[in-house]
């Protein structure tokens, strides 16, 4: 009898304490994820206070369609791809180099981990200081392009790139770091003694040994990517709409909350930028996941 | 098959001195065995042979040749780690492969020498599996295999029993020297058991704090040990060291007298008896029975002569003093051994 | 046999030269990425000590002559950055505070207890993982508009008062206490939350000290949230924010925008250099040693 009580009683306590937790998850997170469901059937009312009219599926096929859609589908795509595979790559053969057993390395590894600390904020500024056409770096060194990089369709994108793989070069290399610590060393001496030269030890035995980490290193840094929304709004800021070749999903998804406001077609895309992403992830997972070897 | 030689070798990590002038000939085909309690400089030794550690002074050579500027990768040399260190990543057989790889052999003359190391090691069921599907045991040969499959000038095992359960450790003991007698390459082998060391080795290397105790073969060791830590060491149990005066062709603790000795000499002396050789007496010197272990139809009497504590060995059934008890021990037969209470050294 | 020597003194001499090359170039790589990425910081701390007319100059000045300090003290009065660093301070320690007690109650219940529907409210916890913050943002607006809770800290804060990575990082550290403890706790006649606190916390310190650091340095560096609720509210407007409107103003000279960005990177590269160990600890989602 006192046993069932006790449980009871145990179980009482634990829902109180998941309670706070729980609560904030369910209002914050996960009720406005289900929304955007209902949402997204809704099309926008002609003027605010009007009820919103059902559309039902066509809004989202007609925005899955529209150009609009498309071409920020297209730079949120290019600009994963510029940050996600040069980032991980850089972040590994850094942090392989700065894992010898040299003097000085701590130094290095510290110097690689600040971009992990910046936020997008800081970053955009200095980067586009050094873009400013009039007084930046890049014209000194004659890179000085008609039109100015931002507003150039060929190679904003390119420059948010630069700044996104700044960024994710940090923590790419935190992760490999870290991840290079754990190897078993002894995995690497046998490898050594067994013939194969540095380099051979390299991509026969530490990159296969690291490769939960690489995948995880391209989950987390997909993920980021496909989503990228700050250096945007910072440097070319409230024209973004405009500037078609840098308006990423996650810019347009801000725009039709704030500056034209439209829940229905924020939900919207919403909805699709979560399903794009989430394929992409899976894909990942079902290709990579296969060649990752754990050791254990 | 090569000679092995550490010419004055000695290794320093920041202020610490791990070996200190090690001097040491490994003949060809020989099984040596590097014994030693943990932080004797062992396995430093050992690793300085495969080149992954590097002397501070001294050289390595490998059939006279001075090999200690050379990578691992160019001596020819293959290890066995404590925990095996399989590529987790590789299945038993590409694990086996994987010294190969780096020679010109052709893919089929490599899969011909994975299929007979494996033959030889019983692992010829198990070449699809990956490490982690394996037992210790079955890792353990894989790491064997992968070290016989290029046949090298020298094998070096660091501990490798020491994961093993009991069972299969006095199993593979055998089994290791049987395969080393076959392929009669050099081996050296380190282990921290002394019953490895004498069951297994054809010479013995005893090391203490860096510094090389006694080289020989395991009766040597046994019968003649250099010093007091040798004959401390080695043997199951160890030799007793017992704290004694000699004069008189007495050996004497305080007044009691523990035995016969010398006819000449006087002063305090370590005496060594085994085990076998100290017999309960109550004629000679006192003593405080503290433990009783029934090993089946022998059994081990835990004592104490003052501050030294000893073995005594005797048979079940003799009539023993119950814990706790005063008894009295003394000295019988002549393999008692005197060393000099402070240096250790062997006294003639 | 080891490879057949025609002269062991040369051989050895040219390895010698072939490990001192392969250091050289370790260095060289290394010092190459230090290079990229610092060079950007650096600039930023450089043009931030120039006069306006030395920003604008080619070649450009890669060392200040005559360190102008007054770009910061003009951050500070023009770019109110005074007043953005106090709310971003604000923000950030209810941030932590309030998502670090979340976690550990919810982490002790899921990892101490066992209740009904546990599985199926642990994957609604690990699933808002797979969530990101964008596509919550239509609603959590609306929401909290109508909570009416619009120009207030609490808007900025209360949305990230729960962090599925603290459950998650702190639930493996409750897990890791040994069961004898609470037994043996149980039998001293501790109930659970005395257990908790004097017992379970004190062995979990460090995963918490682990999750403050990257909870930190998420709500330092948030840009969105703060960005939605605060452009037009001063008051509340965080450091990020501020760094933006110190951005997009025209008067303010390259020099104090630089300015603004080094004072806004520096606290975090402080935590960095500092809290290293927990940094990593909790990057790595408890998987390191």
């Amino acid at each position: 009898m006192s046993r069932h009580l006790d449980r009871t009683k145990e179980a009482g306590l634990a829902y109180l304490l998941i309670a706070p937790a729980l609560v904030l998850a369910v209002v914050f997170i996960i009720y406005p994820f289900m929304r955007n469901f209902s949402l997204f059937l809704y099309h926008a009312p002609p003027y605010p206070g009007l009820p919103s009219h059902f559309a039902g599926l066509s809004q989202f096929t007609t925005m899955l369609t529209s150009s609009t859609f498309l071409q920020g589908l297209e730079a949120t795509l290019l600009y994963t791809v510029i940050v996600v595979p040069t980032g991980v790559l850089l972040g590994l053969i850094l942090a392989v180099v700065a894992h010898q057993k040299l003097k000085g390395m701590a130094i290095y590894r510290t110097i690689f981990a600040t971009t992990a600390v910046s936020s997008v904020a800081v970053a955009a500024v200095i980067f586009g200081t050094f873009m400013n056409p009039v007084l930046g770096l890049l014209p000194w060194l004659g890179i000085n392009p008609n039109p100015p990089i931002l507003q150039s369709p060929t190679w904003a994108m390119l420059a948010m790139g630069v700044i996104g793989l700044w960024q994710f070069m940090g923590l790419s290399f935190i992760l490999f770091s870290a991840g290079l610590q754990s190897l078993p060393e002894e995995v690497l001496e046998a490898a050594r003694i067994d013939g194969a030269s540095e380099v051979g030890v390299f991509w026969r035995v530490t990159v296969p040994l690291l490769s939960p980490t690489i995948f995880y290193a391209i989950t987390v840094g997909t993920i980021g990517a496909m989503y990228t929304f700050g250096q945007m709004d910072l440097l070319v800021g409230p024209f973004s709409a405009q500037y078609v070749h840098v308006n990423t999903l996650a810019y347009q998804i801000y725009q039709y909350v704030v500056t034209e406001p439209n829940p229905g077609l924020a939900a919207c895309i919403s909805i699709a930028l979560f399903i794009i992403t989430a394929v992409i992830t899976f894909v990942n997972f079902r290709f990579l996941e296969r060649r990752v070897t754990y050791a254990n | 098959m090569a000679t092995v030689a550490f010419r004055s070798v000695a290794k320093q990590f920041g202020d610490k001195s791990v070996l200190k002038g090690l001097d040491l000939e490994i003949a060809d085909g020989e099984f040596l065995v590097l014994l030693g309690p943990s932080g004797c400089g062992k396995t430093t030794a050992l690793r300085m042979v495969a080149g992954l550690e590097s002397p501070t002074s001294g050289d390595i050579e490998i059939d006279g040749v001075a090999v200690t500027d050379l990578p691992p990768r160019e001596r020819d040399v293959a290890m066995v780690f404590q925990s095996y260190a399989l590529y987790p990543h590789l299945s038993v057989a590409k694990n086996i492969e994987f010294p190969l790889r780096q020679t010109q052999m052709s893919k089929a003359e490599r899969a011909a020498k994975v299929t007979e190391a494996a033959t030889m090691l019983g692992l010829a069921d198990l070449v699809h599996r990956k490490p982690r599907e394996l037992s210790g045991g079955q890792r353990q040969r894989v790491a064997l295999a992968r070290a016989i499959v290029r046949n090298p000038v020298c094998f070096l095992m660091d501990e490798p029993l020491s994961n093993l359960d009991a069972t299969l450790r006095a199993q593979t003991r055998s089994d290791i020297v049987t395969l080393q007698r076959r392929l009669g390459t050099t081996t050296i082998f380190v282990t921290h058991d002394q019953v490895e060391a004498m069951t297994m080795g054809d010479r013995i290397a005893v090391m203490h704090e860096g510094v090389l105790q006694q080289v020989g073969t395991p009766t040597e060791l046994f019968f003649n040990p250099a010093n007091a830590f040798v004959a401390g060491f080695v043997g199951n149990p160890g030799m007793n060291l017992i704290h004694a005066a000699r004069g008189d062709g007495e050996l004497r603790v305080g007044e009691q007298s523990l035995g016969a000795g010398p006819a000449t000499g006087t002063g305090p002396v370590l005496v060594g008896v085994r085990a076998e050789d100290l017999v309960l007496d109550p004629s000679g010197v006192d003593a405080i029975c503290t433990g009783v272990e029934i090993l089946g139809a022998e059994v081990h009497l835990l004592c104490s002569i003052g501050e030294d504590h000893v073995v005594v060995r005797q048979s079940a059934t003799a009539p023993r003093p119950g814990i706790g008890e005063a008894c009295g021990l003394r000295a019988a037969g002549n393999g008692v051994l005197l060393f000099d209470p402070t240096s250790g050294q062997r006294l003639s | 046999m080891p490879t057949d020597v025609l002269d062991p003194v040369a051989l050895a001499k040219q390895r010698k030269r072939r490990r001192r090359l392969s250091t050289a170039a370790s260095y060289a790589i290394l010092s190459l990425g230090a290079l990229v990425v610092l060079f950007p910081i650096y600039m930023a701390v450089v043009d931030s000590l120039l006069t306006p007319v030395q920003i604008g100059t080619t070649p450009p000045y890669f060392f200040p002559p005559t360190p102008q300090f007054h770009a910061y003290a003009d951050a500070f009065s023009q770019g109110h950055l005074g007043h953005y660093i106090v709310n971003s301070v604000i923000q950030t320690l209810e941030i932590v505070v309030g998502s670090v007690i979340t976690a550990v109650l919810a982490a002790y219940a899921f990892a101490t207890f066992s209740f009904p529907f546990k599985r199926i409210l642990w994957t609604i916890v690990l699933g808002t993982l797979l969530i990101p913050f964008e596509v919550t943002l239509v609603t959590n607006y609306k929401t909290i508009q109508s909570l009416h809770l619009l120009g207030t800290m609490w808007a900025l804060t209360i949305p990230f008062m729960v962090s599925a990575v603290g459950i998650f990082l702190l639930r493996q550290a409750f897990l890791g206490v040994a069961v004898e403890m609470r037994e043996a706790a149980v039998l001293d006649g501790c109930g659970p939350l005395r257990y908790l606190w004097r017992v379970a916390l004190p062995l979990v310190r460090p995963q918490i000290a682990a999750f403050v650091v990257i909870a930190t340095l998420g709500a330092w560096n948030q840009y969105l949230w703060p960005l939605l609720l605060t452009s037009n509210d001063e008051s509340h407007r965080t450091l990020q924010i501020g760094l933006k409107a110190l951005n997009a103003g025209t008067f303010q000279s390259l020099g104090v925008v630089l300015a603004g960005a080094v004072i806004a990177a520096v606290p975090m590269l402080l935590l960095m250099v500092v809290f290293n160990k927990q940094l990593v600890r909790s990057l790595t989602g408890g998987a390191v040693k």
